[in-house]
Parts: structure tokens; C-alpha cells; sequence
């Protein structure tokens, strides 16, 4: 096969920057009102300065904090990384990458499905809507009417693929690292960064099998059609649907 | 072979590996299948051939290979096909009642499933057209690909699209994984001795379908 095995010195210390961004990104999100006292006068503090509802601060602010902070990120590696972030918001149409894009969209929903599957088989009492929809993000996302439902996962999505497929997986690509390369780190990261954003272990089950699922068929996309568009519009159906799914608390079959 | 082609490759096969499992998703979309009405019912039931359909279509028109149409050498494949599809009902039900006889049990009835729909026409017209779409995704374009670009030996391809094409049965439980993994391994040598030709396991499953539904039919 005339694949590169190796990755290069600029590959893997790209690799390292992307893991630092990543990880002051997420702490930045998570961490400063992680625990319940300053949330609660966070949280009134701002419904009293704004007239926003208490039970939508944390939706709405941590909304706006991981966009900005994904953006963020993206600016910062895009800028230390050198990353030709512009060259992979680019596409040209074509029948191969829109056939492309509706099967890793179907086989997406396929293989998390299968793994669901597989759950049932092993615990057959687990709820995994429940779980999901109990969790972390989700749970504060569940509060917001049905259309915002929709719009903020589907927009953190699309800043997450921006940033760990667009800016990520193509700075590996950039400096050097061949493609499967550059799929794995971009998925860790990324596969890394969700499940501690959750805090039970069966969310963090699914949230980690579905974040490795759309790493391996997203990243594949970015480098068989050269653009992160196909892989955004994706990740955001999935993450919409999804978490809308686990919202409405759907029949569950083996 | 060159990278592109590898991914290519690697993106179809995995994205292509579970098409059976969109069934859950079709019944989380329309809720319970109910059968008072009508077109619900038959949205339900056309949900996975149309599914798996369009996830061969996909494979089968990105697949980075040419030949995936090609005629078997020999007439006789297609009476060999009709003869394998007879039989494998046959050794499913086999290996559903082995385990029974392997601890001295007596087996008196096997049931094939007690989640296979029961209708008319819609159902008979469901199942061969999965039989199509499934023998294209695993046959034609999984071993194929496995196979050819990627290189892996001929029984290791054959051995993990039928494991794949077993796990695709998950939702009849585990005897249906096992069953089918039988029966994929039996296809696949099919398609590999024919000379590649995916009308040969095609017509082998249509075959086997077709006795399936008559014969559940019958016993009911």
C-alpha cells in the first residue's frame, strides 16, 4: 500500500497542543461552577441581573460558553497550529461526496444503534434514553423549548466537528501524520472530551461508543471528500436527533 | 493500492456494516408497529427494505472497485444457488435445536421466530428485496472489498462478513446471530467459487426467503 506508517515529530507535537487547547477549552466549560454553592449564586445572580428564569441560566450560559470556547480553541490552534482550517471549509459538489455524506449519515445512526443492541443484550433492564437524558449537558438542554432542543446540541455539534475534525484532524494531516493517524487523535480527544462531560457510567457508555462511531466515520469523510462541511452537517442531524430521542423517552426493543 | 482508495474502502465498509439495525431506528420515528392502521402499518413494514435498499445503493455506487455485476462462469451456479438457498433453512433449524441435542435433549418443534412478521404481500415483497440489499452490502461490496483491495485472506473476508451479517440479526436474539453467521459463511463461499458473481448468493436468499415465508405460512 503507498500509505505513510509513520507520524511525524510536527505531527505528534501538533498532536500535543491540540490535547492542551482541548483540555483548557473543556475546564474553562465545565470546571469553574462544577460545584453545587457558587452554580446556585451563579445561577441567581444572573436571573437576577437579566430576567433570564433561573432554569434556563445554565442552558443558556454554558450554551454560549462551550460555543465560544469551542471557537475559541478552534482560533487558537488554527493560529499556533498553522492549520489550513479555510482549505477544509471548502468543497466542491459532487455525487461521490453527497453519496458519501448520506451513507456515513445512515451508517452512523446503524452502528450506535447496533451498540445500543448490544447494551440491551448484555443488561437487558438498561435505560439508555433515560441515562442519556438524565445526564450532564443533556439534562440541562432538556429544559429549553422543543425548538431550542434541536438548535443547541446541533450547534455544539457542528463547533465540535469545526474544531476536533476541521482544525484538528486536518493540522495532524497538515503536519505530516497519514490519515488513520490523524483520525485516531482527533477521535480520542474528542472521544475523551465527551464522556467526562457526563456523570453516569451508562451515559458514558453511550456517549463514548457513539463519540468513537462518529470519530472513525466523520474523520474517513473529512479525508475521502477533503472538507469538514459533509462531516458538520452529520455530526449536527446526529446530535439533534439524538438527544431529542433521548428526551422523548422513545420504546426501547432488544 | 493507493490511499484514497483505502479509505474509501475503510468508510463503505464500516458505514455499510449494520443495516439492519436502522429497523430500530424506523420504529423509534413511527412509534410501535400498530396494525389498525393501515398506513402506519405499512410504512412500518417497507421501513427496512427501502433502508437497506438505499444503504446498498450507496455502497454499491461508491464502492471503489469495478466488476461488482459480473455473470458467474458456469450455468449450473444458478441451480447450485436455488439447491443452497433449499437447504439453509434447514441447517438453521439445525443449529437452533443443537445445543438441545448436544445435552441429550429430545427436540420436538422448532419455532423460526417468534418476531418474524406475519402478512400478505407486503411482507413477501419486503423480504426479497432485503435479500437483494443484504447480499449486495455483505457479498458484493463487503467481501468483495475485503477480498480485493484490502487483500485479507479469502476465508478470513468470508468468516467476518458473516459474523457482520449474523450480528445484523441481533434483534431475534442470540440463536438468529449464530443461525445466520451459518448461513453467511455458506453464501459467501457461494460468491467466492462463483467467481465473484453477487447474483449467485442473491438468488440463493431469495431462495431461502421464499421458503421461509411459505413454510411459516404453512405452520401457522
Amino acid at each position: 500500500m503507498g500509505e505513510v506508517v509513520s507520524v511525524t515529530t510536527a505531527a505528534w507535537t501538533f498532536a500535543g497542543m491540540a490535547v492542551v487547547v482541548t483540555t483548557v477549552w473543556l475546564a474553562g466549560y465545565r470546571l469553574p461552577l462544577a460545584r453545587p454553592r457558587p452554580r446556585q449564586r451563579f445561577r441567581l445572580a444572573v436571573s437576577s441581573a437579566t430576567g433570564l428564569p433561573a432554569r434556563l441560566v445554565f442552558p443558556v450560559v454554558g450554551t454560549v460558553i462551550y460555543l465560544a470556547g469551542g471557537a475559541l480553541a478552534a482560533a487558537a490552534l488554527v493560529w499556533w497550529g498553522d492549520v489550513p482550517l479555510l482549505d477544509a471549509l471548502r468543497m466542491r459538489p459532487s455525487g461521490e461526496a453527497a453519496a458519501a455524506t448520506a451513507l456515513v449519515a445512515v451508517g452512523t445512526a446503524a452502528i450506535t444503534a447496533f451498540a445500543m443492541a448490544v447494551i440491551y443484550q448484555i443488561r437487558p433492564s438498561a435505560d439508555v434514553p433515560g441515562a442519556v437524558a438524565g445526564s450532564g449537558w443533556i439534562r440541562e438542554v432538556m429544559v429549553l423549548s422543543p425548538r431550542w432542543r434541536w438548535v443547541v446540541p446541533m450547534a455544539s455539534a457542528a463547533v465540535e466537528e469545526l474544531f476536533f475534525r476541521g482544525v484538528v484532524l486536518v493540522g495532524m494531516l497538515a503536519h505530516g501524520a497519514p490519515g488513520w493517524a490523524a483520525i485516531a487523535v482527533a477521535g480520542l480527544v474528542f472521544t475523551v472530551g465527551q464522556v467526562v462531560l457526563v456523570d453516569n457510567g451508562l451515559a458514558m457508555v453511550v456517549l463514548g461508543v457513539s463519540s468513537v462511531v462518529l470519530s472513525a466515520l466523520c474523520g474517513l469523510l473529512v479525508v475521502v471528500t477533503g472538507s469538514v462541511l459533509p462531516a458538520i452537517l452529520v455530526h449536527a442531524a446526529f446530535a439533534g436527533f439524538y438527544t431529542n430521542l433521548g428526551g422523548a423517552r422513545t420504546p426501547r426493543t432488544a | 493500492m493507493n490511499s484514497p482508495t483505502l479509505y474509501l474502502s475503510a468508510l463503505v465498509l464500516l458505514a455499510a456494516a449494520f443495516p439492519s439495525q436502522l429497523a430500530r431506528i424506523g420504529m423509534m420515528l413511527a412509534g410501535q408497529p400498530d396494525t389498525r392502521r393501515r398506513p402506519r402499518a405499512v410504512v412500518v413494514q417497507l421501513w427496512l427494505p427501502v433502508t437497506l435498499t438505499l444503504v446498498a445503493g450507496l455502497a454499491w455506487y461508491l464502492s471503489p472497485v469495478s466488476g461488482l455485476a459480473t455473470l458467474p462462469g458456469h450455468w449450473w451456479w444458478y441451480p447450485l444457488a436455488v439447491a443452497v438457498g433449499l437447504a439453509a433453512p434447514w441447517w438453521e433449524v439445525g443449529a437452533a435445536a443443537a445445543p438441545a441435542l448436544l445435552r441429550g435433549r429430545r427436540v420436538r418443534r422448532v419455532r423460526l421466530t417468534d418476531r418474524w412478521p406475519i402478512g400478505g404481500g407486503l411482507v413477501l415483497v419486503g423480504a426479497l428485496v432485503a435479500a437483494v440489499a443484504e447480499e449486495v452490502i455483505f457479498r458484493g461490496v463487503g467481501l468483495h472489498l475485503l477480498a480485493g483491495p484490502l487483500g485479507w485472506p479469502v476465508a478470513v473476508a468470508v468468516a467476518v462478513t458473516a459474523v457482520v451479517y449474523g450480528l445484523n440479526h441481533l434483534y431475534f436474539g442470540l440463536p438468529a446471530v449464530a443461525q445466520k453467521t451459518l448461513t453467511g459463511v455458506a453464501y459467501g463461499v457461494l460468491y467466492v467459487a462463483c467467481g465473484y458473481s453477487v447474483w449467485i448468493p442473491v438468488l440463493a436468499h431469495l431462495t431461502q426467503n421464499l421458503v421461509v415465508l411459505i413454510w411459516g405460512r404453512w405452520c401457522r
